[in-house]
């Protein structure tokens, strides 16, 4: 009994999160009669994949103190890139994986710039958001490239027993990698990394090493990502992607990791992508220009930053 | 009650620029303060008077910094009564008590360092002309000048803060609170970060400022400085006042007996070895340009080697080059005899040779994560496979460490931001002790903790040299460094001056060599 209510105590903030998303999820059927229909949450789930990827790098990038801003950008320069090999060698699974590479090596530059050039993270990511885009629209002079390939297509469009592969894939992926987030060590490195810089290079932790490898993962999560989207829409767009990194940091920070670092995990980004879905998506079936949800999403943002705020200067 | 504070008794002589405006009193009676599980205060009734430096003392826990921070305004008192010159006043918030005249001397500098000496001091009430749309600079650094001046703080108002060193940043914080007419100067651990040249300019400035009618309130953990400088001492213990008195009418011995409720020593001696293994570091002619110079020498299996210098001597910077923390610039390290390249911290732990930061808040932990992560910080090598990070290994081998350091954690996961200093001192510690290291370097390990902590350290260093690690020990503290280690070494300029084993040694000595420079 103890132990439980100890156990409660300590996940307060996740149970509180939780409960908001249960009482957002009775509200929403509520509002609208269409919210529960199965193509209605088949639409949601899909439309939150992007951000549930991307969350997990995010989740680890500013657990470790950072920021990456280029995401959204990688997105469509790597879908870019991923296309022309396929259309180069006409085999599809070498143009996937020449959206994971070019995505991975936009991370690869941000991390190594930020990682052994100590650039600041902020102005390393927000040139390679420009430099990304600008990239894709030279690449493409501004103009959608079709692409229909069963291959590609299977990823955005397929299903396994009527479940989205895309669902399945991020179920998956969720798992793994809150195993290396909580157990392995590249996540151990990156919760001593943003919570004491100073203590973990003392400590023998390879911090360059670390900030390498989790901006890589962001650029190949980010090539994931052009993957389903080329695959959902048959086609690739330059402005693809576009302010998925701020989608992704409201979601990641209304689960309420702190852009301090050095706490939090991905089931509170999850949790966080879920809410901001579920958001969306009401926002959407509400007879209102769609324009509103910049402001929507923008407010909770800075709602969420302040509440958190207030919770932990209260706690202290 | 109230001095003349504008008259020199010594010199006899009117002094020309008042910087107080007058000497008051301070008391407190029957105050109680609790906090949930803790009664932090006991009817404690103090008089502060005029004139007087008057030190509070007593282990971590015995209510110094509580007390203080009522008299301040950042703690409420539960009950009891605060009189400033026989008048009852109510001090709420700490801008309660800066209107009163009372500030408190932080640790931590509210200091801008990009600003001057002048502009800081006048910082958030700026002198104007012409209805305020024009500073009036030349009255500000005439004032400022005043003031540094009868603070005998001989410096250019126009010094940018940056430059000042720590002790010199206390003055300018000591001279803000004069400017805003402060009469009572309450000093938390004012010399914790000041090397011992330093710490003596900041007793001059104190005692200057004493003489002329402020009221200081000391708070220290350095017995030999509260006897250096206080007139009056206070010791506390388990929130009640044990006794006040005259300094001259006490010794170190007695106020350290009367601190803790026992008798305890005040120089605690370790164990000394008889016979020392085989040589396990050796360092040649070790030099960092600017920092140390040509540096040799070795430490044994089982021997506890001290260190001891100012800050700034090299010493510290000697023991992160041998860690490879930073580069050095020639020189060999020898480990078991050969040649060792640490070429990073990790290869070094690896090699076994692990260090523990002197600053253990900005290098030694991290605070957010439990104890058994911050435990085995140094160790995921050891623990892991594949990159994997085993749990019952981290589980057993933090709950071994929590038990023989006597680490007093509510659980393994108990976040160490949550524990007190000397408890994560000793996280700081045993995250060296996974394994049991060839040579251990421990850059001052009693920074900041109560007597109680202390002597458990010694003991776990003891303890460690029985085992047969080599260790290498830093402290600022004389007394201490000769009570544990078997042989020192004393530095100066970035040199070694001197080696002495433990039965030649004597304070004396060692500080002559760290102190005074010979041609």
């Amino acid at each position: 009994m103890e132990k439980l209510k100890l156990k409660i105590k300590s996940n307060l903030k996740l149970l509180a999160l939780i409960l908001i998303n249960v009482i957002l999820i009775i509200v929403s059927s509520f509002v609208s009669p269409f919210f529960f229909s199965m193509s209605n949450i088949r639409n949601l789930l899909v439309h939150a994949s992007v951000l549930a990827i991307m969350a997990i790098p995010m989740t680890f990038i500013l657990i470790s103190g950072g920021l990456d801003l280029s995401i959204g950008s990688n997105i469509a320069f790597a879908g870019v890139i991923g296309v022309l090999v396929y259309q180069f060698t006409s085999n599809p699974l070498i143009g996937m994986v020449g959206c994971l590479a070019a995505g991975g090596l936009i991370g690869l530059i941000n991390g190594v710039m930020v990682g052994y050039l100590k650039i600041n993270a902020f102005m390393v990511t927000l040139a390679f958001l420009a430099i990304a885009r600008g990239a894709t629209l030279t690449i493409t002079s501004g103009r959608t490239i079709s692409v229909v390939n069963k291959t590609f297509n299977y990823l955005g469009q397929g299903s396994i027993f009527s479940i989205p592969v895309i669902l399945i894939l991020i179920f998956v992926l969720y798992i793994i990698f809150h195993y290396v987030l909580r157990h392995s060590i590249l996540g151990r490195s990156i919760y001593a990394f943003g919570g004491n810089e100073n203590a973990a290079i003392v400590a023998g932790i390879k911090t360059k090493l670390m900030t390498l490898y989790i901006y890589i993962l962001s650029g190949i999560m980010a090539g994931l990502c052009s993957i389903f989207v080329v695959g959902r829409l048959s086609s690739v767009q330059p402005w693809a992607g576009l302010g998925v990194e701020f989608e992704t940091i409201v979601a990641v920070v209304l689960g309420g990791i702190s852009i301090a670092g050095g706490e939090g995990d991905l089931i509170e980004s999850l949790i966080g992508v879920i809410m901001i879905a579920i958001i969306l998506n009401i926002l959407g079936l509400l007879p209102i220009s769609p324009f509103y949800q910049y402001i929507a999403k923008a407010s909770i943002m800075i709602g969420a930053v302040f509440i958190y705020g207030r919770l932990k200067r209260m706690q202290e | 009650m109230i001095q003349n504070i504008n008259y020199d008794i010594k010199n006899k002589s009117v002094i020309k620029k008042e910087i107080l405006k007058e000497g008051k009193k301070l008391k407190v009676v029957n105050i109680n303060k609790s906090f949930p599980g803790v009664k932090a205060l006991n009817n404690v009734s103090l008089e502060f008077k005029s004139g007087e430096i008057h030190a509070l003392v007593g282990e971590n826990g015995a209510g110094k910094s509580t007390l203080v921070k009522i008299i301040g305004g950042v703690y409420i008192k539960d009950n009891g009564e605060i009189y400033i010159n026989d008048e009852l006043v109510e001090i709420t918030n700490p801008r309660i008590a800066s209107n009163f005249g009372i500030s408190i001397i932080h640790q931590d500098f509210s200091l801008i360092p990009e600003l001057d000496i002048a502009q800081n001091i006048f910082l958030g009430m700026e002198l104007t002309n012409f209805g305020g749309f024009k500073l009036n600079k030349k009255e500000m650094y005439k004032r400022s000048r005043d003031i540094l001046e009868s603070l005998n703080f001989n410096v250019d108002a126009k010094t940018t803060i940056y430059h000042l060193s720590v002790s010199e940043q206390q003055t300018i914080e000591i001279a803000k609170a004069l400017i805003r007419d402060s009469w009572l100067f309450i000093m938390d651990e004012p010399t914790s970060a000041l090397p011992e040249k330093e710490v003596k300019f900041l007793f001059n400035i104190i005692k200057n400022l004493a003489q002329k009618g402020a009221t200081i309130i000391y708070i220290s953990h350095h017995l030999e400085e509260v006897f250096e400088i206080s007139d009056v001492v206070t010791i506390l213990r388990d929130g009640s006042v044990v006794g006040t008195n005259e300094t001259i009418s006490l010794d170190q011995h007695k106020v350290a007996n009367l601190m803790v409720g026992k008798d305890v020593n005040v120089m605690f001696s370790i164990k000394r070895r008889q016979k020392l293994g085989r040589v396990v570091l050796e360092v040649k002619e070790l030099t960092k340009k600017g920092f140390f110079k040509n540096i040799s020498f070795n430490v044994r299996e089982g021997e506890v080697l001290g260190l001891s210098g100012l800050l700034g001597s090299g010493r510290s910077e000697l023991c992160r080059g041998i860690y490879s923390l930073d580069k050095v610039d020639a020189g060999d390290i020898y480990l078991d005899g050969q040649k060792a390249r640490f070429n990073s911290p990790l290869n070094a732990i690896k090699k076994g040779v692990l260090y523990s930061p002197s600053d253990r808040k900005k290098e030694g932990i991290i605070p957010l994560m439990p104890c058994d992560e911050n435990l085995t910080i140094m160790s995921l090598y050891w623990i892991s496979f594949l990159g994997w990070i085993k749990n019952k290994f981290q589980l057993n081998i933090s709950k071994d460490i929590i038990k023989s350091l006597g680490i007093k954690a509510s659980s393994v996961k108990q976040k160490v931001l949550n524990l007190s200093g000397g408890n994560q001192q000793k996280v700081s510690i045993g995250k060296c002790l996974t394994r049991m290291p060839k040579v251990l370097i421990l850059d001052n390990p009693t920074r900041g903790i109560d007597v109680g902590a202390k002597e458990e350290i010694y003991k776990i260093i003891e303890k460690l040299a029985e085992e047969g690690v080599a260790i290498i020990i830093i402290s600022p503290e004389i007394p201490e460094l000769i009570g544990i280690s078997d042989r020192i070494l004393t530095f100066l300029n970035g040199k070694i001056i001197n080696e002495y084993s433990y039965h030649e040694v004597d304070q004396a000595k060692i500080l002559s060599d760290i102190l005074i420079e010979s041609e």
